[in-house]
């Protein structure tokens, strides 16, 4: 009875949003919890319920998933959205539930998870595949750290959970040994990428969780994921089941049990999460020819990389995550890895979108030294915290010519194709994604008109 | 003639590091450098023989929880040589929760302890729930009444430090020159009139002039901050 009304609930609100044109993720099912105590412990799941969390990643690796297994047959509910708290994963599960025998009409459920909200959602024995990206320093004044965030994920995991992780991270290969028996692994291999040395910016993960001494890197990916090994002990990255080989950024593809894979955004993280989609499903059971084929004819573009046209010349948006240092830093690696001139936005208006906290320190973790370069020509800054942005530059030497403040937003790409050159590349949190996106709309529906 | 050299030391620079902290150590160069004095900084961590005597200038900054007892475990050794350290006036900043380290003891919510360095009295009491907050204190040591802008990110309250706290800061404690408090991040960075302050009350016991440089980025920043999230007291 509980379930019929949750599921009532969720979906009669859901339909009141859609008719007032309202977002009906997350509230449908904020409603359900106020009303209802675990609305979802007795839902019938399908028979595979697989969790894709970690600090990054998450989002582009279920986007891939479903397609891969959409493809290949296989009747899947999944949070498009990327709504991935427990009121949106409520809401998703109880719109796609029926009222009165409680079923998920699907042989997979499968969810983007924030890694704080697995635990307070399922009730154990719910879960049978949970994939963990990488734990890096993400939103602080949530997160805490990252030591805080692995232990919460682990919460959530029960001993007959099917474990999924990146031993690319020292952090998460702890539960190489704490849960050894319902395991798969994957990483990437030494990459022409790498750093041989200790990156320029403070690394998460230093020192062997066993015996405290300072963990050997052969390479560095970026961060703390990489190759290494405890001098002192057996604790060691080792050889993942699933390996990705050859990376090659320029052709964008890779090595993977002898078959080459193409990337569909010629990106160092792509690797990273065309590799875990190619993992989730070979343990899923689909053939690796079919995962392959659907891999390597998705051209559909990674969500956080987005490029258009105007005026002769490209805008790509690189999507930035505030207080996530590692995230800054893979939207500079791309911006420097491309050829000719170039012209960045960065800014944001709010911090974060989930708390009102103006934290800036994470801005100090960030390698901003890659935007040193001839290749740049301009950088403009938007947003309130323009000046902390300005600050954390200087102390980068970026040239003081190179940085133009943007007081009024309505006048960025007036000032921007009027002062600057080469392509454009916006890096930005998700507050002013929305704004440039609009900005760009107006920009190219003035064209037509023209 | 010899160049003017401060020494700084950046301790234990690869657990402590969770919030910007590096931030810090670059504001003591690039404010030194407008002096014209030379910066000589030190990255020393667990396995290094750190020697209390040798810098001016010694900072250690928030790690994880299990970090920061990596550090208080490799602390205890040095706990004589950093009194002498403190009473010799040398300059210690120590921030998130390495200043909980220099105190008396932790108090866990299970009602147990941790026994810390004892340098000072003060106690760490575990809370509830995290402290996450952004806070700003008049300083009156710093021109016009300027405020300290502060990002508390913290497990525990700072307890017993009634008669040493910095700029009425409950989670602060001033002795010497030791300033300690539970702010996170590049504090340095974020006040300038702060950082002045310090620099020149470590070059005047150095017999140092220092002229405090007003006109740069980081004070258009700070006061950019104020004009667009004014905080009370």
């Amino acid at each position: 009875m509980k379930t019929t009304l949750a599921i009532l609930v969720s979906k009669t609100v859901t339909m009141i949003c859609k008719i007032f044109k309202k977002n009906g993720t997350v509230f449908p099912g904020e409603r359900v919890l106020k009303l209802i105590k675990n609305p979802l412990d007795k839902i019938k799941y399908p028979q595979n319920v697989v969790i894709i969390t970690g600090s990054s990643g998450k989002g582009s690796t279920v986007n891939m998933i479903a397609h891969i297994l959409e493809n290949t047959g296989k009747k899947v509910i999944w949070n498009k959205s990327g709504s991935n708290i427990k009121n949106a994963i409520t809401t998703l599960v109880l719109n796609n539930s029926h009222i009165f025998s409680h079923k998920m009409d699907a042989d997979i459920l499968l969810l983007e998870m924030d890694e704080r909200h697995i635990k307070e959602t399922f009730k154990p024995g719910i879960i049978t595949h949970l994939a963990i990206t990488n734990v890096t320093r993400d939103q602080p004044a949530r997160n805490v750290d990252p030591s805080f965030i692995y232990e919460k994920i682990m919460q959530a995991v029960d001993k007959d959970v099917h474990l999924i992780i990146n031993i690319d991270d020292p952090l998460i290969c702890r539960a190489k040994y704490s849960h050894p028996s319902c395991l798969t692994t994957y990483g990437i291999s030494q990459t022409e990428y790498d750093l041989k040395e200790t990156p320029p910016y403070p690394v998460d993960f230093a020192y062997c969780p066993s015996c405290h001494s300072k963990l050997k890197y052969s390479s560095y990916h970026y961060g703390h994921l990489g190759i290494y090994e405890c001098p002192n002990c057996s604790f060691r990255r080792g050889k993942p089941d699933y390996e990705a080989d050859k990376v090659d950024l320029i052709k964008g593809t890779f090595k993977l049990e002898n078959s080459t894979v193409s990337l569909n955004k010629n990106v160092f993280f792509a690797v990273y999460y065309t590799l875990l989609a190619y993992t989730v499903s070979r343990t899923l059971g689909i053939p690796k020819d079919k995962i392959l084929k659907e891999i390597n004819e998705n051209n559909k573009e990674s969500k956080r990389l987005k490029t258009t046209t105007i005026q002769n010349r490209t805008i790509e948006m690189l999507e930035s995550k505030n207080e996530n240092s590692l995230s800054y830093l893979q939207s500079l690696n791309y911006i420097k890895s491309q050829k000719g001139m170039k012209t960045v936005i960065m800014g944001f208006e709010n911090v974060s979108r989930r708390y009102s906290y103006n934290d800036l320190s994470w801005l100090w973790d960030v390698d901003f030294a890659l935007l040193n370069d001839s290749s740049i020509d301009k950088i403009f800054l938007i947003g309130r915290f323009k000046y902390d942005v300005a600050v954390r530059l200087d102390y980068a030497s970026i040239p003081k010519e190179k940085i133009v403040f943007v007081n009024d937003l309505t006048k960025l790409f007036d000032m921007v194709y009027t002062m600057s050159k080469g392509n454009i590349y916006t890096m930005v949190c998700f507050d002013m994604t929305e704004v440039i996106n609009k900005m760009l709309k107006e920009i190219k529906d003035e064209k037509k008109d023209d | 003639m010899k160049k003017k050299t401060i020494k700084i030391a950046h301790l234990y620079y690869d657990l402590m590091n969770i919030y910007g902290e590096t931030g810090n150590i670059l504001a003591l160069e690039r404010f030194c450098k407008r002096q014209n004095v030379n910066t000589f900084v030190d990255h020393l961590s667990l396995n290094d023989d750190i020697d209390f005597d040798k810098y001016d200038f010694y900072y250690i900054g928030a790690g994880n929880e299990d970090n920061s007892y990596l550090v208080l475990c490799d602390l205890y050794k040095y706990k004589e040589d950093i009194k002498k350290s403190i009473e010799k006036g040398k300059m210690f900043l120590v921030t998130g929760n390495a200043f909980e380290l220099f105190g008396k003891k932790k108090r866990l919510s299970n009602g147990r302890f941790i026994e810390c360095l004892k340098i000072f009295d003060y106690v760490a009491v575990e809370a509830k729930e995290r402290l996450v907050n952004e806070v700003s204190y008049t300083f009156d040591k710093l021109d016009e009444g300027k405020k300290i802008l502060g990002f508390k990110n913290a497990k525990f309250n700072i307890t017993n430090n009634d008669e040493h706290r910095l700029f009425g800061f409950k989670d602060s404690f001033n002795y010497k020159n030791f300033f300690g408090m539970s702010f996170i991040g590049p504090i340095l960075i974020r006040n300038p009139h702060f950082t002045n302050y310090l620099l020149k009350t470590l070059f005047e016991q150095l017999g140092y002039d220092y002229t405090p440089i007003k006109d740069t980025i980081e004070f258009k920043a700070y006061d950019e901050y104020l004009k667009n999230f004014l905080l009370e007291d």
